[in-house]
């Protein structure tokens, strides 16, 4: 009797040995898993808390629309996934442009963007929003 | 003694053969246990990394266009999404739209990456369910994380 309780104890110890063996690794990738994509969460949560654009201005003259706005946060954001709605419809011909460099995607805290699209109407509204999701709106003058 | 060592040698198989049987059990539910928390933590992670945001302008013409409704979704996320009819779900004040009644659009050409935009059109004209109020609610749901705007028609 000695004997059998021993070996079928050594059995299923092998056998709960066996198990860890496969939960482990499995338990600890997933961790992983989920534990990066809330880092990666609470990096971004905190990229917008800490992004802020205003627009300075919106001007039409006629045939222009020139609007320059300010990165008023502590982030630098980037000019390419920057979108520009007016009138609420979505713009992709303008141009823009970071302190006078057209061809930075950077946009650091302090400079200015300035944003100009050829328009036949005089615009009544326009958005600008930065690429965390933080907006800003104001009606064209 | 020799029916006594037979007796042995019987019980002790059958507890190896009882023990095996518990830890085979017992390794195949880990393995499935483990398989399950294997994929549910993918799936948990591609959610927590997804996030949307509705960045049409309410106070524009813009939203109600028409018989149609018109919202710019934004990618605002880590992750790159299916920008496809049947990926998205849609509500209107409440009503489920069904895919055949959106049309989306890509405005980058490149699929829908973090920072991207698409347009979702609602052809509320088409479907006796979906009507624009007053004061509407549309709510836009991917991989279930959920945007919501508020629009006066």
């Amino acid at each position: 009797m000695g004997l059998s309780v021993s070996g079928a104890t050594a059995v299923i110890l092998v056998g709960l040995l066996i198990g860890v063996g496969i939960a482990y690794p499995t338990l600890a990738g997933s961790l992983e898993l989920v534990t990066d994509a809330r880092d990666d969460r609470a990096d971004q949560m905190a990229d917008r808390q800490n992004s802020d654009i205003d627009i300075v201005t919106a001007t039409y003259d006629g045939n222009v629309l020139t609007v320059e706005v300010d990165n008023d946060g502590t982030i630098t954001l980037s000019v390419n996934a920057t979108d520009v709605l007016v009138d609420g419809e979505y713009e992709t011909e303008g141009n823009a442009a970071i302190d006078g460099v057209g061809s930075t995607d950077l946009w650091q805290p302090g400079e200015r963007l300035e944003y100009t699209v050829s328009l036949d109407n005089q615009p009544q509204s326009m958005k600008v929003v930065a690429e965390t999701g933080v907006a800003d709106r104001t009606e064209v003058k | 003694m020799a029916s006594v060592s037979v007796s042995h040698l019987v019980l002790f198989i059958a507890s190896l053969l009882i023990a095996s049987m518990v830890a085979g059990t017992l390794v195949t539910g880990v393995d499935r246990v483990s398989s399950s928390m294997s994929e549910q933590s993918l799936e948990t992670s591609e959610s927590i990394r997804t996030d949307i945001d509705i960045i049409s302008d309410p106070g524009s013409d813009a939203v109600v266009d028409g018989g149609d409704v018109v919202a710019l979704v934004k990618n605002t996320g880590s992750k790159n999404l299916a920008a496809r009819e049947d990926s998205i779900d849609v509500l209107l004040n409440g009503r489920y739209v069904p895919a055949e009644d959106l049309v989306v659009e890509e405005l980058d050409d490149d699929g829908w990456k973090p920072g991207d935009v698409i347009r979702v059109t609602i052809d509320a004209d088409a479907n006796s369910d979906l009507q624009v109020q007053d004061s509407n609610r549309l709510t836009v749901i991917v991989d279930g994380n959920e945007a919501l705007m508020r629009f006066r028609n």
